[in-house]
Parts: C-alpha cells; sequence; structure tokens
C-alpha cells in the first residue's frame, strides 16, 4: 500500500465563459499525454475520466467548449508530481461561472462549494480579455461640448441599479476578500492570475504582468496589496491557439501540444500551460 | 451531500447555500472588530444635505478602481457592494446624462470601508467612513444638543465639516450657507463629544463652482474656510481641504482635486501625542492657511 500523499485543494473559478473549461481541457490533455518536458506528471490513471474526455474531446476539435450549465459541478482529483519531485493529489473543482456571479449578485454559493473553498490551498483566477467590463464613467464618456449634439440633461432618470452591471475586477475582488473570509485555515493562499484567451490581447504590446496591471487596476492592488498573505503570479494562456471559429480551419491542423501556449508575468513563452498550476502547488503550504 | 471524489461525476448541488458578507453598509455592531484592529481610523463627514459627503467618498473609490491613488493602493472593502450602489448614478450604464450621487436616505446609519496600504509604511489601514444623510446635520444646525445623540461623532477619529461650494458661490445663498457652517461647526465642536484627539477637517467642496463663479467667490470661501478652520485650531489638530469631486463646470478644476490630501491626512501615521496630561493640545502643528486646490494646509 503506498503511503499517504499530501492532498492540495485548488480552487478554479472565474466568472461566466472566463475559460475555466477550456483551461482544464488543455491541462488534462497535457497530463494525460505523459510529456516529458512537462512542469507536472500525472502519476496515475484516475478510475473514471468521463468528464475530461467530454472536454478534451471538444477542445481537440477546436469547438468552443459549451458552458458550464448553472447549478452543476464537477470535481476531479487527480496524484500529480511536480518537476521538484514533490507527488500529491490536487483536486480541481469546475464549478459553473454562476456561482462567483452569484456570489456577488446573490450573496450566497452553494454549500459544497463553500466546503472548497474552506479547504482550498490555493486559487487559480481565470479572466477572459473579452469579458472585462470596466466601470466606465459618464465623464469618460462625454462627448466635448463643440461635438455633442445637446447638453447633458440632469433630468434623464437613472435605471435601476443591477449588481451583475457592476465592473468585472469589483466581483472578482468580492470573490477573493470572502473566500479569504471564509477559510477554515487562516494560512498563506497563492493566487494564480490566469488571462485565457491571451492571443486576443498579445498584439498590445504587453506582457500579461502589465496587462493585468492596466485592465483591472483594483484587482491588482488588491492582490498586491495582499501578497504576503496571498502571493501571485500572472499567466497569459492561450488554450486554443486563436479565436474560434475565427481559426479553427487552422487550429485543427495543429498538433495539440503546439496550439496551446503560455505566456509568463513577464513575457517569457512556454508550450506548458500547466505552469501556474505547478507554480501554485510549489507556493502553497 | 458532498461532491464525488472521483473524477467525471457531476455534482448537483444539494446541499442549502451559504449566506455571504452582504458587502453592505457596516452597522455599529458589524464594524467592530475592525475597529478593534488599532489600525482603523473612523472619519465621520459631517454636513447639510447635498454638501457633497457622500461624493467625496464615490469619487475616491472610483479613484482606486484606475490604479493606486494619492501613494496608497486598494487594499479590500467588506462594503463594495454598498460602494457600487452609492456610485452607480456616476457611471455611463445607469443610463444618465450628468452623473449625480443619490442622496442618502434618511435611514442610512452605517459606514463605508475601504483598506488603503500607503506605499510609505506599507501597513494597510482601515477607513470606516460614517455616511449618514444630512438631515440630522441640518437639524442639528437648528438643536445644537442634537449632536449629543449622533454615536458616530464619539467614536471619530476624525471630523471632515463638509461646506458646499456651490451656495457660497451664489450671491443670495453665500451668507445664510456661511451662518450655517459656522453653527454646525460650533454645535458638533460644543455638543458632538468628541474626542480631544480627534481631527477636525475643513472640507471645501464642489471648488469647480466656485472658481467659475470667479474671484469674489473664491476669495469669499477661502476666507470662510479660513475662519473655520481657526475656530477649531485651539482645541483641535485642524486641516483645511479644498476639493473637488466631480468637475462639472468649466472644465478647469480636475475631477478628483484635493482628494489625495484628503487621504493623505486620514492615512497619516500621528507621531505623538496631540495632547498633554492635562487635556491641553501640546505644541501645535496646526497651519490653518487655506489651501490651493488639492493642498492641505
Amino acid at each position: 500500500m503506498s503511503p499517504a500523499r499530501d492532498q492540495r485543494s485548488l480552487l478554479t473559478v472565474g466568472l461566466p465563459s472566463h475559460g475555466k473549461t477550456t483551461f482544464l481541457a488543455a491541462v488534462w490533455y497535457l497530463l494525460a499525454r505523459s510529456r516529458p518536458e512537462s512542469n507536472l506528471r500525472l502519476l496515475r490513471m484516475p478510475g473514471e475520466v468521463d468528464y475530461l474526455n467530454g472536454i478534451c474531446d471538444s477542445w481537440l476539435r477546436c469547438d468552443s467548449l459549451p458552458h458550464t450549465p448553472s447549478g452543476t459541478a464537477y470535481q476531479v482529483t487527480l496524484p500529480l508530481q511536480t518537476s521538484l519531485g514533490q507527488a500529491l493529489d490536487v483536486v480541481f473543482p469546475d464549478y459553473s461561472g454562476e456561482t462567483v456571479a452569484n456570489a456577488w449578485a446573490l450573496r450566497r454559493w452553494p454549500g459544497e462549494f463553500d466546503d472548497l473553498v474552506r479547504r482550498a490551498s490555493a486559487t487559480a483566477l481565470l479572466v477572459n480579455p473579452d469579458f472585462v467590463y470596466p466601470a466606465t464613467t459618464i465623464e469618460a464618456m462625454a462627448l466635448p461640448g463643440d461635438v455633442a449634439a445637446a447638453p447633458p440633461d440632469p433630468s434623464v432618470p437613472a435605471a435601476p441599479y443591477e449588481a451583475e452591471g457592476s465592473p468585472t475586477q469589483v466581483k472578482l475582488v468580492d470573490f477573493l476578500q470572502i473566500a479569504a473570509l471564509r477559510k477554515a485555515r487562516k494560512s498563506s493562499m497563492p493566487i494564480a492570475v490566469i488571462v485565457t484567451a491571451w492571443d486576443l490581447v498579445e498584439n498590445q504590446g504587453r506582457n500579461p504582468e502589465e496587462w493585468f496591471q492596466a485592465r483591472l487596476p483594483l484587482l491588482h492592488q488588491y492582490l498586491t496589496s495582499n501578497s504576503l498573505r496571498c502571493p501571485f503570479a500572472v499567466f497569459g494562456v492561450s488554450a486554443q491557439g486563436g479565436p474560434l471559429p475565427a481559426s479553427r480551419d487552422e487550429l485543427i491542423r495543429r498538433d495539440p501540444v503546439a496550439k496551446a501556449r503560455l505566456v509568463r508575468g513577464n513575457g517569457a513563452v512556454s508550450q506548458d500551460v500547466t505552469e501556474p498550476i505547478s507554480w501554485l502547488i510549489q507556493t502553497c503550504r | 451531500m458532498a461532491i464525488p471524489r472521483s473524477a467525471g461525476l457531476p455534482a448537483s448541488p444539494r446541499r442549502r447555500s451559504t449566506r455571504l458578507l452582504s458587502g453592505d453598509y457596516l452597522s455599529e455592531l458589524g464594524s467592530g472588530p475592525l475597529i478593534g484592529d488599532g489600525k482603523t481610523r473612523v472619519v465621520v463627514l459631517a454636513g447639510p444635505v447635498a454638501s457633497g459627503k457622500t461624493t467625496i467618498l464615490c469619487c475616491l473609490y472610483g479613484r482606486y478602481q484606475e490604479g493606486p491613488f494619492a501613494d496608497t493602493s486598494f487594499a479590500g472593502s467588506r462594503t463594495l457592494r454598498a460602494l457600487e450602489q452609492v456610485s452607480y448614478e456616476g457611471r455611463a450604464l445607469s443610463g444618465r446624462e450628468v452623473p449625480t450621487t443619490p442622496r442618502t436616505p434618511r435611514s442610512q446609519s452605517g459606514y463605508l470601508h475601504l483598506r488603503l496600504r500607503p506605499e510609505a509604511s506599507g501597513i494597510p489601514m482601515d477607513l470606516l467612513f460614517s455616511d449618514l444623510s444630512g438631515e440630522p446635520y441640518s437639524e442639528i444646525i437648528d438643536r445644537p444638543s442634537q449632536a449629543a445623540y449622533l454615536p458616530a461623532l464619539q467614536r471619530a477619529d476624525s471630523i471632515g465639516i463638509t461646506v458646499d461650494g456651490s451656495l457660497l458661490a451664489a450671491l443670495e445663498e453665500r451668507h445664510s450657507a456661511a451662518y450655517r457652517a459656522r453653527i454646525l461647526q460650533r454645535a458638533l465642536l460644543e455638543h458632538g463629544g468628541l474626542r480631544p484627539d480627534a481631527d477636525v477637517d475643513i472640507i471645501l467642496t464642489k471648488w469647480d463652482v466656485v472658481n467659475a463663479a470667479g474671484t469674489d467667490s473664491t476669495g469669499y470661501a477661502r476666507a470662510l474656510v479660513q475662519e473655520l478652520a481657526d475656530n477649531a485650531s485651539e482645541t483641535h489638530d485642524v486641516a483645511s481641504f479644498v476639493t473637488c469631486g466631480r468637475s462639472l463646470a468649466d472644465g478647469t478644476v480636475a475631477t478628483g482635486s484635493g482628494l489625495d490630501s484628503l487621504v493623505n491626512r486620514w492615512c497619516r501615521q500621528k507621531k505623538a501625542p496631540m495632547f498633554g496630561p492635562t487635556g491641553q493640545p501640546q505644541s501645535s502643528a496646526n497651519s490653518t492657511d487655506v489651501p490651493e486646490p488639492g493642498a492641505v494646509a
């Protein structure tokens, strides 16, 4: 009988359509293929992999992965070994993005999800640049006086406030704060910020760290201010390798290992999209 | 029921959901743990209805949405939902054409919270802002003894008396507005039960309107702020601020002017007790000259 291995629970979270399942599919593919140069190695094939097979099939066909339906959750436990020889079971929950969205809007989340949050050792926070909504002020939208057709009318009433319309970065800060409060042990909680669909923004001349600081400044400040308790790192991941369905014909011809790309916070490029996971494992205590 | 631990099994949540921190205003009770940790500062913004108290907070919160501000970084907030709600009518999403701050309802009695990390010290500071409706302050002007019944005043580390610049810019309003500001200040100082070590800040708001009205108005406003600062300087550490939360006038005054100085004041480390054993002020570091917009006296 093998000795009991250390177990780490990894919280993989993001708002709806921010790419959690696509990222998990790419990670699983690399693990299942057992590439020697990978940062992570799958020690043993789990007993049931039908869910992982399903999402991996879609990823290999370059199909847009289906949105994880609200109210459903999948959990996979993978026995992994890092490049430093550290062996442990890593629990990956794949929860619908509505879980995070509802936490902001409804101030509730499922009891099972609460259990995961409370025992989580590390967090992978996924952000898709296409779905980052800023807090645009009225002043920022105003046209110069000589261009505007008419002066602004102060009597125009406000539409009713809806929490769903709040900026993306506020919802994510709120989530991380609540998760920190709910945690059973107040230990260090590393956070990997994974900017998904990185190919959409990589021609903007910024590395992932710079992009994150510029587009999600409130979240960046929050993480920087709390980095002693929650060390963080930023990664850009292009799990599909390009936009879908526009680039599907080209992407489907590529070797799946070559199509997924990772860009480290400083801009260094790697083909190993498991890097954020190994960074989290090595950083959490 | 726990989620199955084996791979590939969907788990439909069946257990009851968990209620989370509301993110709304902190009550007196809810703010307790923050106040107890020694790095918390209770800031009371006191002024009549529409004098700009909540707008200062909205604009300050808005600044951190864009990046670090006033040599400080955002480090968290227990009242994000409330801050979002009060900021909403300044956002394009609201559909409004002119940014507005909704009037704080009379029933609102809690605190808004910002945790800021000054770059210099690196030590986070919890700021708890009492965001009361202006109505109680309007009543205090008529009945100064009512100031004794505002509990936030007694626990305040900092009282910011807001003076509505737009009223000082209007000839027919200015004398009355100045008169009422003087009465409010005296009521708070003499009936509010302020701690002797509480800072008193005179905050002139809507400087864009004052500035647009010309030198007569700016001179009048500066003289009033100077007078109010002088009035409190014998008993409290006083500073005065000229601010513009949202610039709506001719654009010559920048949005957010003066807020950086306020933040620095609220986040500063007090180096030495300001009051000696007798309760008298120590050598006063007060300078009550009225500053340029954005500067602190």
